[in-house]
Parts: C-alpha cells; sequence; structure tokens
C-alpha cells in the first residue's frame, strides 16, 4: 500500500501536480463558495473565453500573452461589475452578455489578422502535469492573497452578498467590495486557468462547493467542507489518473463529481435517498 | 472601520498579483540549440541554406549512459514517431505521444505518458511550434532531458504575414515541412545524428536502417514524380482546408489557389466576403476538389462546394495533414500516408 502511494512520487512532475492541485482545490473550493451562493457557477467558462481578444492584442504587439489574458479578464469582471450594480440586471446575465461579446471580438480579430497560430486562447490553458516549478509559486503565492482576503473581508463579502440593504445601513463600500470579489475571482480563474487547465479550474470552482452546500448552511463549515472536498479529489483524481492512465484533470474532475453525486443522494436530512426514506 | 487605506493597499496588492502572475509565461519554451558540427550531413534536397532565416539548429549531444538498457525516445506526433523508429529500429525503445488519427491539438497527456518524457534520453518535437499547447508541458517535465526538433536545418518556407504587421514583417515557419519528401530525408539525417550522439554503441545499426530507408524515401520521390508529370500544369491547382500543402506544392509545382481558413487557428471563421472570394477563384480556375483535412469538419468546404457552378460534380476530399491513419488503414507510416494523400490529390486533380 505503502509503496502505492509511494511510486508516483518519485516523479517531481508528479509531486508539483499534486501541490498545484491541492492549492486550487482549496483556493478554488473556497471561492466557489461565494461563487454559486451568487448563482455565479458559469463564471469560469465565461471567462476562459472573454480572455480571448485580451490574448488576441498581446499576440499582435508581441507582449506575454498571460498579461493579455489577466488584463481582459479584470476588465470582464469591471464589466460584469458594471452591468450589474445597482440591481439592472443579474451578475449571471450580465456575465452571458460580456461572454458572447467578448469571444465573438476575439475569434473576429483572430480572423482577421489571418496568422498561423493555432488556437492563441487554448495555447495559455495549461495541463496539471505540466505545472513548472514558477507555476507552482505563483499559484501558491495567488492562492495566499486570496484565502487573506477572504479571511480579512469575510464578513462584507458575506454581507454584500446577501443582504445588500444591511451594507447601505452599515455603510460598508458595497461597490468597492463588490469589484474587489470580482476582481479576485477573476484573477484567480485567469491564473488557474493557465496551470491547470480549464476543465479542473471550472470543476473546482464548482463542484466541491456545490456538494457542500446540500451538507451544510452555515458558510464557514460550508467553505471548510469544500476545501477538504476538493483536496481529496484532487489527490484521489491524480492517483487515479497515474494507475489508470487517464488524463489528469478530467480524474480529478471525475472524482469530485462522483462525490457530489454521492452527497446528492445521501446527505443526511437533505439528500434523495434521506427524503424518501 | 475606516476604508481608505485598505483600499489603497488592496488595489496595490492586486496589481502586485497581476505583475507576478504576468511573469509566470514569459519564460517561454527551449528547443535544445547548442550548433552542431555534422557538415558533411546535408540534406539530400535542393535548398539554398544561405538566406537569414527561421532555420533550427542540432544540438551536439555527449553519450548518455545506458547500463545495458536500450535508449529510450519519446516522438510526439504519430509522423515523427513513425520515422524514429524506421532509423531506431530494435535498438531503441519508443513511445508515441500523440497517437494516430488523433488531433495534436486536443491532445492531452497522461500521467504515464509523461512519466516516459521523464525518463527518456531524448524527446523528438517537430520544431516550430507545431505541438504547441504541449511543448510547454513538455519542457517543464524533461527537465534535463533534451528537446530536438527533427526539422533542425531545414530552410522552412515562410506562411504569409498578417496584413497588419507591416511590410517587413516576416510570416511564422510553416512547420508542416514533411509534405514535402525531401525535409523527411532531412529529418533521417538529424534523427541519426542524434542517436548516434546519445548511443555510439549502435551507430552502425542507425547508419544501416537510415540508409534502407533513404533509398525507401527516394523511391517515394521518384513515384511521385512520375505520378505527378501525368497531371497538365494549369490542372496542379489545390485548395486546402488551411494553410498546410505550401511544401507538397512548392516541391511538385502545384498552385495553392485558396483556403477555406483564413489562419491556421481552429478558431478562425472567414468572413462571407472570403468565401465569396474563394468561390469566384475556384470558378475562374475551373478548380472542383476541395481538399479537407481527416482530423477537423468539412462543413465549410461542403458549403462552398455547393456553390461552385463550373463543375459539374464537386468533391470533397479527406488528407491525412497532422497524423497518421489508424493502423491497418494503409496509411499508417508515413510512406503510407503520402502515397494516400497523393492518391486523393490526383483524383482531385483529374476532374
Amino acid at each position: 500500500m505503502l509503496t502505492w502511494l509511494i511510486e508516483p512520487l518519485q516523479y517531481s512532475f508528479i509531486v508539483r501536480a499534486l501541490l498545484a492541485a491541492m492549492v486550487v482545490g482549496v483556493v478554488g473550493s473556497v471561492f466557489g463558495t461565494y461563487v454559486i451562493l451568487r448563482g455565479m457557477a458559469f463564471f469560469g467558462d465565461a471567462l476562459a473565453h472573454t480572455i480571448l481578444p485580451g490574448v488576441v492584442v498581446a499576440f499582435l504587439f508581441g507582449w506575454p500573452l498571460a498579461v493579455g489574458a489577466l488584463a481582459m479578464g479584470l476588465l470582464t469582471a469591471l464589466g460584469i461589475g458594471a452591468l450589474s450594480s445597482q440591481g439592472m440586471m443579474k451578475e449571471d446575465t450580465a456575465i452571458g452578455v460580456i461572454f458572447a461579446g467578448a469571444f465573438a471580438l476575439g475569434v473576429a480579430m483572430l480572423s482577421a489578422t489571418g496568422n498561423y497560430t493555432v488556437d492563441l486562447a487554448h495555447f495559455l490553458f495549461g495541463n496539471l502535469l505540466g505545472v513548472s516549478t514558477a507555476d507552482l509559486w505563483v499559484t501558491a503565492v495567488l492562492g495566499a492573497f486570496v484565502l487573506l482576503a477572504i479571511l480579512l473581508f469575510y464578513k462584507e463579502f458575506l454581507v454584500i452578498s446577501f443582504d445588500p440593504a444591511l451594507a447601505t445601513t452599515l455603510r460598508l463600500p458595497a461597490n468597492f467590495l463588490r469589484y474587489l470579489l470580482l476582481a479576485l475571482i477573476a484573477v484567480t480563474i485567469v491564473v488557474s486557468l493557465q496551470v491547470v487547465g480549464i476543465a479542473l479550474m471550472m470543476a473546482m470552482l464548482v463542484t466541491p462547493a456545490a456538494a457542500a452546500s446540500l451538507l451544510t448552511r452555515r458558510l464557514p463549515s460550508m467553505m471548510a467542507i469544500a476545501a477538504v472536498i476538493g483536496t481529496l479529489s484532487s489527490v484521489t483524481g491524480l492517483y487515479a489518473s497515474y494507475y489508470l492512465d487517464i488524463a489528469s484533470g478530467p480524474a480529478i474532475v471525475l472524482v469530485a463529481t462522483a462525490v457530489f453525486v454521492l452527497v446528492f443522494l445521501f446527505a443526511p436530512g437533505r439528500g434523495i435517498m434521506w427524503r424518501k426514506a | 472601520m475606516n476604508w481608505k487605506p485598505l483600499q489603497t493597499g488592496f488595489a496595490l496588492f492586486l496589481f502586485a498579483g497581476l505583475l507576478l502572475a504576468g511573469c509566470q509565461t514569459a519564460g517561454g519554451e527551449t528547443v535544445a540549440s547548442d550548433e552542431h558540427d555534422h557538415a558533411d550531413e546535408t540534406a539530400a534536397d535542393d535548398h539554398d541554406h544561405t538566406h537569414d532565416s527561421q532555420m533550427l539548429s542540432l544540438p551536439a549531444l555527449e553519450p548518455v549512459d545506458l547500463n545495458g538498457g536500450k535508449l529510450k525516445v519519446v516522438a510526439t506526433t504519430s509522423i515523427i514517431g513513425d520515422v524514429v523508429a524506421q532509423v531506431g529500429g530494435a535498438a531503441i525503445e519508443l513511445t508515441t505521444l500523440i497517437a494516430p488519427g488523433q488531433d495534436p491539438h486536443s491532445y492531452e497527456p497522461s500521467a504515464q505518458d509523461l512519466t516516459a518524457v521523464a525518463d527518456a534520453h531524448i524527446i523528438f518535437v517537430n520544431g516550430w511550434n507545431l505541438e504547441e499547447g504541449l511543448i510547454k508541458n513538455l519542457t517543464n517535465v524533461a527537465g534535463d532531458v533534451p528537446i530536438v526538433a527533427v526539422s533542425a536545418r531545414i530552410d522552412p518556407r515562410e506562411l504569409t504575414p498578417a496584413a497588419n504587421q507591416g511590410d517587413d514583417a516576416h510570416g511564422a515557419p510553416d512547420p508542416h515541412v514533411w509534405f514535402d519528401p525531401a525535409n523527411v530525408i532531412q529529418w533521417v539525417a538529424n534523427i541519426k545524428i542524434i542517436l548516434s550522439d546519445l548511443d555510439p554503441d549502435n551507430a552502425a545499426v542507425y547508419d544501416q536502417n537510415t540508409d534502407v530507408y533513404r533509398e525507401e524515401l527516394k523511391a517515394l520521390m521518384a513515384e511521385f514524380e512520375k505520378r505527378i508529370e501525368g497531371i497538365p500544369e494549369n490542372g496542379r491547382k489545390l485548395v486546402a482546408n488551411h494553410d498546410s500543402l505550401g511544401y507538397f506544392a512548392d516541391r511538385y509545382h502545384f498552385q495553392v489557389i485558396g483556403t477555406i481558413l483564413p489562419a491556421a487557428s481552429a478558431l478562425a471563421a472567414p468572413s462571407a466576403s472570403e468565401l465569396a472570394e474563394l468561390v469566384k477563384t475556384m470558378n475562374q480556375a475551373n478548380v472542383c476538389a476541395i481538399f479537407a483535412e481527416t482530423s477537423t469538419s468539412d462543413q465549410l468546404a461542403r458549403s462552398v462546394a455547393a456553390e461552385l457552378a463550373s463543375c459539374t460534380a464537386v468533391q470533397v476530399l479527406s488528407l491525412y495533414t497532422g497524423a497518421l491513419g489508424e493502423p491497418g488503414s494503409g496509411a499508417d507510416s508515413y510512406i503510407g500516408m503520402m502515397r494516400a494523400n497523393l492518391d486523393t490529390i490526383i483524383t482531385g486533380s483529374r476532374d
């Protein structure tokens, strides 16, 4: 058993993958609780597409593609914040409008440049098994920064998410906090896209938090449970990928999905099976 | 609570995070490139190697300690894998990452694939970013394992540069070099040098395999010359899915009169006017065949085909471009694939 656990770890790329998956698992899951409670589950997929024009512009001017992607990710967050401010429309509607427009802009620009580059945006998407030491550091530092922000503004984020009226009464800078939350989520998504790829990023942002939300209603325990599910899925999935010879991102996502299905069926008090009994 | 300093502080922090994240991909990919000194091993083609080009060089490598085992070799695409197998034969242990018929762009390596990379003595890639999605991962996993471009010492043709990049802009090098068999003869020479450098004990084996395979490639070229002679010059016009047939067209005096996709990007889509222009060109040139690819959708090609008034029957034919065919398809080796492609091109040009 022990050799079974240790064997893959002789490869340094697997150790890096394990660490990166755990960081993304924890950070994504914790952030994911805000994401699912605000009804923004679609944000990750949308951002993966809206960064395209930023990437094309960066490519044309010879800048690092990651800078274009990040700038576009932040712009998207600001745009969503602006469109959905004062309750003019829901955030998911704003995401949908910006997503479609930005992606189309990117494809139009790509077609107009006519240069040889196969799928510029996809070029940015990482693969968990290809994580470099530098990637790992960036992810870890960003992860720590994001968790610190959540720790500091935990109450404020909670209030602006669920009780905007109370936020006004408390004279919180609600707009600043809302933009900050959106920007933090956007930066986290864009960076994790480049480190671990699109499938894993999207799943970690939604699935563990969704499972946790079926187990508890209290936000702190929801975050903790989501983080545990995220981490466990990462580790189990990576071993499955090694021993069953399947791509790592999908393996981790499938484990997280399996956990979600189990919770959905058997969650005490709320699960399908529980209700029937 | 006083919010002002906190707000400023966080804005700064966010900005720092941005910078940090921006730096991570600045490193870029590296392909081993110390100059190699094998002046006697010139290509069997007539390329002029003098002008300033984007030619890649071949590194000089030291022998590795094999401990009685075989040289462990990794190749990215199935086409490169086949050519490496021809040179290495039974003397090497070869792992090909991208399976036949699998699109190189959607390929995701599994953990086992990458353990082969980490354990390898040498990794062969095409060069000029053909496997762009893979290269970054390869470099990170490979560590000290040298990554060598089989297309080293081939003078690349340039893809048409983007219209908005100024007059002195160079087009990116066209990576589809294997469409000219003469370039694959250069691949073979490169692969032989690298394998013999790493594993001098088997140099004679590599030499012999190379001689045998080079003769087969030369026979393939002679066969191509002969069969293409039968096509009249004005019938040698191609419409391709994207700009991938340039090397073939250059060698055999074909003209690529148009492509369906404006860029080689899988995401790029043609404008309505570009498609209309292509239909006009094809009608004028009386070209009635479009060469699609086995790995991508031919939906657009079919809609163009429906517009060709001057043709009695329009053919949308599939070429093997970036990957070999499945085992048993006849196109499961480089030579088989090129023969299948030539058959297809001749069918399309006959009309």
